[in-house]
């Protein structure tokens, strides 16, 4: 198992990207951290992010998040790389447990924000196809609507209702089982 | 005042309803109520697909008759990490492995047991995609006493590297056949790749114990490139990953196939640090672990072996390659699960499992980021410069 070490010494060695945000705030971050974002990754093996990269889509408030989540789990994936090979291996069930604790522990932390914020991070996670975030944020929107009726869904997140009532009777109907 | 959310596009709403809990499909059901989208998207038949491969970490099939028609009936015990799946009648399940499940169709009238095998069906539970195999030739396994099965990936004969049993369940695959005939036992081999048989194996003949009982040959266990079959007292092993893949046997000092599961040991083993070959056995009112020692024919029992006191002569034990993992079925039906690397033990099914023979585990492993699988529809391209 590579240790959580090598990735940093790696990082560290790396070049600097300049991603900058809708509002044109400029964050500068390491290759190991900004790579986490598919989208990013292939602009580098593309050879276009001389100048910094221009991330029309993602307010400077969202963004500091999104790397903050980046940067602590770069090294996560760092170790998982290493691994992945050898999925079934006794050596995989050996990953630093502590280390995953306090990865837990901070995604729990990350996820205290407000709906509109959980939403934006969505996008943001979709956008520049971080899977992990946009697991992780998708699993909270999905647990946040646990046991929650209908219209406590959508008044929770803006949805409007566009069934008509006949429409919503008949699924009723057919699905009598889930409400009872 | 916080704003309100933005509006998502339908495949974010549908990543949010992917991550709805497994094993209560009414909250799905209710969420379909929310809007239009959020219907169209719930009951739509390549979101369940997309569900189950998103869900599916861990279940077992096992077998048993239907009371009035006497059908066979694979039944699947769902646990909080997988959907449930329907009944598969006129079939019974004889293995699992790199998420594929080997079937028995048993439609047609059995023949005098117990019979040569019949068709063999390789099926994806997720999928739900299955693939006939025909039968195998020759005259050896139609006189079978006892025979067995296992299926695997392919990727395993070519020593495994290439393959990290993932995503390979859609691919090519392999079906080990042993069968015994008489003292002697034989192995078929079916490629995926050509569609058809081997010729039988080379012969090895059993050892003449006394009362050996050979009517029965256990489930499968691949440990590196070797399958490994009980059978009575003797465990019959085929090499698919060597050079030599002339099959061999070695003594098994327990008897009493119900109540033992041959395991794969993370002991030292085979002396080369890889996993060795072991046991779980009932006995003595406890589920004990042996391993064996460099093949041949030393066992010992492992140091804190005791994996489950309170063994009754119905308990009923199992392995689970991957997991790593010791199954303990109780005379209630309950399912426990003992990893034998940290020692953590799981209950995954509290009662009500009524199988009279053994269960098949099913376990299909999702790498954190690409769970969502080959099929999976790509995230929305957008255009960086606009």
């Amino acid at each position: 198992m590579a240790s959580a070490g090598s990735g940093d010494e790696k990082a560290a060695a790396a070049a600097m990207i300049t991603l900058i945000s809708s509002d044109n705030e400029k964050f500068e971050v390491t290759e190991a951290t900004a790579t986490l974002s598919q989208t990013i990754r292939h602009m580098i093996e593309d050879g276009c992010t001389d100048g910094g990269v221009p991330l029309p889509n993602v307010t400077s408030k969202i963004l500091a998040r999104v790397i903050e989540y980046c940067k602590k789990h770069a090294t996560a994936a760092a170790g998982e790389e290493g691994s992945s090979s050898s999925f079934s291996d006794a050596a995989f069930l050996e990953v630093d447990r502590a280390f995953l604790e306090e990865l837990e522990e901070f995604d729990d932390a990350f996820l205290e924000v407000d709906r509109a914020t959980l939403f934006d991070l969505i996008l943001a996670a979709n956008y520049l196809d971080i899977k992990g975030l946009l697991n992780l944020t998708c699993q909270k929107v999905a647990d946040s609507v646990k046991g929650k009726t209908p219209e406590q869904i959508r008044e929770m997140y803006n949805i409007v209702n566009d069934l008509t009532p006949e429409e919503e009777a008949e699924i009723r109907r057919e699905t009598q089982w889930a409400f009872e | 005042m916080a704003p309100p959310p933005p509006v998502l596009m339908d495949e974010l709403i549908e990543e949010i309803l992917l991550h709805f809990p497994p094993d209560h499909p009414a909250s799905l059901v209710r969420a379909g109520l929310v809007c239009r989208s959020w219907q169209r998207i719930v009951s739509d038949p390549s979101f369940a697909r997309r569900f189950r491969e998103f869900h599916f970490k861990l279940g077992f099939f096992y077998n048993f008759k239907d009371d009035q028609t006497g059908a066979d009936i694979v039944r699947f015990v769902p646990t909080s990490t997988c959907p449930a799946l329907a009944d598969r009648r006129n079939s019974r399940a004889l293995d699992a492995r790199h998420g594929r499940v080997l079937l028995h169709d048993t439609t047609q009238a059995a023949p005098p047991p117990p019979g040569p095998p019949g068709r063999l069906v390789v099926w994806d539970p997720v999928t739900d995609e299955q693939r006939d195999l025909p039968l195998p030739p020759g005259h050896l396994y139609r006189n079978c006493t006892a025979w067995n099965a296992a299926v695997l990936c392919a990727a395993v004969a070519d020593g495994g590297g290439a393959c990290d049993h993932l995503g390979c369940h859609g691919g090519p695959f392999l079906i080990v056949l042993s069968c015994i005939v008489g003292d002697a036992a034989y192995f078929f081999l079916y490629s995926s790749i050509t569609g058809s048989w081997s010729k039988p194996s080379e012969v090895v003949y059993l050892n003449q114990y006394p009362g050996a009982a050979r009517d029965v040959v256990g489930p499968s266990l691949l440990i590196g490139g070797t399958l490994h079959f009980l059978a009575g007292h003797e465990i019959l092993t085929y090499d698919l990953a060597g050079n030599n893949k002339q099959p061999w046997l070695f003594t098994s000092p327990f008897s009493g196939m119900r109540n033992m599961a041959l395991v794969a040991t993370t002991e030292e083993g085979d002396g080369r640090g890889g996993l060795g070959l072991g046991a779980a056995v009932v006995r003595e009112g406890s589920v004990r672990l042996y391993s064996n020692l460099h093949g041949l024919a030393g066992w010992k029992e492992e140091k804190g072996g005791f994996i489950g006191l309170e063994a009754g002569a119905n308990t009923l034990v199992a392995f689970a390659e991957g997991l790593d993992a010791v199954l303990v079925i109780t005379e209630k039906g309950g399912i426990s699960m003992h990893e034998l690397k940290s020692g953590r033990i799981t209950e995954v099914c509290e009662t009500g499992l009524h199988c009279d023979g053994a269960i098949v585990p099913y376990v299909r492993f999702c790498l954190p980021g690409s769970s969502t699988g080959p099929h999976s529809s790509q995230p929305a391209k957008m255009n960086l410069g606009n």
